[in-house]
């Protein structure tokens, strides 16, 4: 055994590298307060050992990347667990570092003999800024997308070589494919390098360190018996009342260690794992994204109006440009008399700074209710998604954004934002839950077809209210024009209804709104049958005469068109083109003709009316 | 120093790829434009091309049109000129508006504050009328220099 180890330690130095990591001496002592470094090492390795489970199941790219994340959430055996882990590792390494680094500091364990040390440290919190920043880009959902969006912005006011350099991150003129491809070498190529390559520079200058600090402990004599037993031949010795890192010290990290993974577990299983946004869609205005947290000190302080215009460059890149040189500079700093405790002061109001500008961003957020409103339904659109890429057993090739393309839930409420909203409103709103740009001019459409809709539209006191036809021409007609006959006849015959007559036409309310045939009805419908069969006859001559100017039934002219009122078909024949002999005819107000115009496709004209209907799915 | 020549070129390709020139398409009748020159926001619908891959109809952007006179329209690209955030106009108080750092824009495209996070005014965009159709030159700027340069 032992001529296997002086054989083993004569060829590599393997043994004496082991034993000084192992049996080095800890300076001042084990304690708690030296399982930072050693944390944040662990974390470095969960994040290694998750990340490349991970990149087994990830695949970069517009039309894979937000879909492989998503298998890997609800596919992948365990895959939410592991993305968990990496995702909320990453979020508290940034703590880690920046607690290490303040223990460093404040300790003075930054000066002499160790600043290389310290620099190397500094530039690995650059670096895993930059890991993590990467990784949020990758599942390019909305986060991702918008992280790269106006990073490669901001890159681009960089004096001169700006522009070149945001087409170099970006890889083409747009964030999409190439970004994806760029971001994903950084982030498991790349900077893992960097920081393996960091590693093992601390790990030699350590060694350099354990060895000069035994060297000086053996100068110096040492106590009786703290010099340690020859065994292995390279233990270092160490000083009176001093501890070995192994075990005295070792057993605190691995304790920290594990319990540090315990609470990203928990955390993990708390969450149900890491969020996953609505997928990437440059289509969608989406103003409720936001950097990670730990970067919204900058997204604050691109927001001040001092920092607007030209000067966009002060916080973008002097600042953090500043605060890196200033960190380098530290160690030299402390040299002079006063320098350590201006150090310490600056690094304290830099963290403060930092913590302050987080929070209030935080909460003005938390009160803004523009913010709050575009995050509920940027939060709906990743439910959507996820529900459909769950529900659909598998995506098709050309990703996600092809099923929301097809998805009426979706694209209902926007193609009516687009479309309609410019005349119609939906409860009010533009369908997608925004005010409207212009006041309505023509009826609301919530509930069309149902009873409620068809009784206040044939109600003296709504029809000509701008909530339905109150704004239109039929009300209000142009020069030369006569008011519609159907405003006539609610405003003057309806109105002078008998209450028996006023019964009546509550029978034709309901039998007319079973043609509409809504599902949400579809019960009260069922119920009512007797009912609609009597309000149907009294379209007729024989009660309220609407087939004097309507087509329905036997009665074969007239416009619009009664029969099947309000179903899907009519509605979204009417949508083809409303100035159709069936529906208004010459009569049309200004509703254009999507279908006939090429302004919306079939597909998307159903999509508007099953939405509108409430029976998308 | 052979490899690492050889790679950064490749690494550049993104900039020597052929710059866009736009992409002229038919977003509106003029018909469809209120006479009172309130704009109207219309997606650009194509078939656009990322590295290997064609994707079938889908959008690559929007466009503000607004009337200036009777028969003259004017269009924006509706990304901010700062980093593309999503611009809107707001009726209320008669300005575009992004909501990323809250740049603001006249009816014109000027910024509407010295010292506007956007480096320049919204990006017009060249329009064609042919008979009652309006049609627009589509392109992307590279965001947040004062020059209009083409993405």
């Amino acid at each position: 055994m032992r001529s296997l180890v002086d054989w083993l330690e004569a060829r590599t130095g393997v043994i004496g590298f082991l034993s000084d990591l192992l049996f080095h001496a800890v300076p001042g002592g084990a304690g708690w307060r030296r399982v930072w470094g050693s944390l944040v090492l662990f974390a470095l390795f969960c994040q290694a050992v998750t990340g490349t489970v991970l990149w087994l199941f990830y695949s970069p790219g517009v039309v894979s990347a937000w879909e492989s994340v998503h298998y890997i959430q609800t596919g992948v055996t365990g895959g939410w667990v592991v993305r968990g882990l990496h995702h909320y590792t990453a979020q508290v390494m940034v703590v880690l570092l920046v607690g290490h680094l303040l223990q460093l500091v404040i300790g003075g364990w930054y000066r002499a003999p160790r600043e290389f040390s310290f620099w190397l440290t500094v530039v690995m919190i650059g670096v895993v800024l930059g890991t993590s920043f990467t990784g949020y880009i990758l599942p390019w959902d909305r986060r991702g997308f918008m992280a790269s969006t106006v990073s490669s912005g901001l890159m681009a006011n960089t004096p001169v070589i700006g522009p070149w350099l945001r087409e170099l991150f970006l890889g083409g003129p747009q964030p999409g494919q190439a970004t994806l491809q760029r971001v994903m070498v950084l982030h498991v190529g790349v900077l893992p390098a960097v920081t393996i390559g960091l590693i093992v520079l601390q790990t030699v200058l350590f060694r350099r360190q354990v060895r000069l600090a035994a060297g000086r402990t053996a100068a110096a004599g040492g106590a009786p018996g703290a010099v340690a037993e020859g065994e292995g031949g390279g233990r270092t010795p160490v000083a009176a009342g001093g501890d070995r890192w192994f075990p005295a010290q070792a057993w605190r990290d691995a304790a920290a260690g594990a319990a540090f993974f315990a609470a990203m577990l928990g955390v993990t299983l708390v969450m149900r794992g890491a969020p996953l946004e609505a997928p990437a869609d440059a289509s969608v205005a989406d103003s409720s994204a936001r950097p990670e947290w730990y970067f919204l000190f900058l997204f604050k302080l691109l927001h001040l109006e001092v920092f607007g215009g030209a000067r966009q460059i002060i916080p973008a890149m002097i600042l953090p440009g500043l605060a890196f040189g200033f960190l380098m500079l530290m160690p030299l700093l402390a040299r002079w008399k006063f320098g350590h405790r201006l150090n310490v002061v600056a690094v304290g109001a830099g963290v403060l700074g930092y913590a302050v500008l987080t929070g209030l961003t935080w909460f003005q957020d938390w009160r803004d209710p523009d913010h709050q409103a575009a995050l509920a339904r940027a939060q709906a659109e990743a439910a959507r998604a996820r529900h459909l890429a769950q529900s659909a057993h598998g995506l098709p090739p050309d990703g996600i954004l092809s099923v929301l393309a097809k998805d009426a839930v979706t694209q209902g409420p926007r193609l009516f934002a687009r479309k309609c909203a410019s005349c119609h409103s939906f409860d009010g709103h533009d369908g997608t839950g925004r005010p409207l740009a212009t006041e309505a001019s023509a009826a609301d459409l919530a509930g069309f077809g149902s009873r409620r809709w068809l009784r206040e539209f044939l109600d003296p006191a709504h029809l000509t209210t701008p909530r339905y036809w109150g704004e239109t021409a039929f009300v209000k007609p142009p020069e030369g024009r006569k008011v519609s006959k159907m405003v006539t006849f609610v405003t003057e015959d309806v109105a002078a209804y008998t209450p028996a007559q006023k019964a009546q036409l509550e029978k034709v309310v309901i039998a007319l709104s079973a043609e509409a045939k809504l599902a949400s009805q579809a019960a009260e419908d069922a119920r009512d049958a007797a009912v609609i069969a009597e309000g149907a006859a009294l379209l007729g001559e024989d009660g309220l005469s609407c087939t004097d100017c309507h087509k329905w039934r036997d009665e074969t002219s007239g416009r619009p068109d009664l029969d099947g009122w309000g179903s899907r078909q009519w509605t979204i024949d009417f949508i083809h083109n409303p100035a159709h002999e069936r529906f208004y005819g010459r009569n049309n107000d200004r509703m254009p003709a999507y279908g006939e115009k090429g302004e919306l496709t079939a597909g998307e004209i159903g999509m508007i009316v099953d939405w509108m209907r409430g029976e998308a799915k | 120093m052979g490899p690492v020549v050889a790679g950064a070129v490749v690494v550049a390709h993104p900039l020597i790829e052929r710059r866009d020139s736009g992409l002229l398409v038919r977003l509106a009748g003029m018909d469809d434009l209120p006479v009172d020159g309130a704009p109207q926001l219309y997606q650009v619908l194509a078939e656009p091309t990322e590295a290997w891959l064609k994707f079938s109809r889908r959008s690559i952007g929007s466009v503000f049109l607004m009337r200036t006179a009777p028969e003259q329209v004017r269009a924006f690209n509706a990304s901010c000129p700062h980093v593309s955030g999503p611009i809107t106009w707001r009726e209320d108080t008669g300005d575009f508006y992004c909501p990323l750092h809250e740049s603001r824009f006249a009816a014109d495209g000027a910024r509407l504050a010295a010292d506007s996070p956007s480096p320049r005014d919204l990006d017009s965009l060249d329009v064609e009328l042919r008979g009652r159709e309006v049609w627009v030159r589509f392109q992307n700027f590279t965001p947040n220099t004062a020059e209009k340069k083409p993405a």
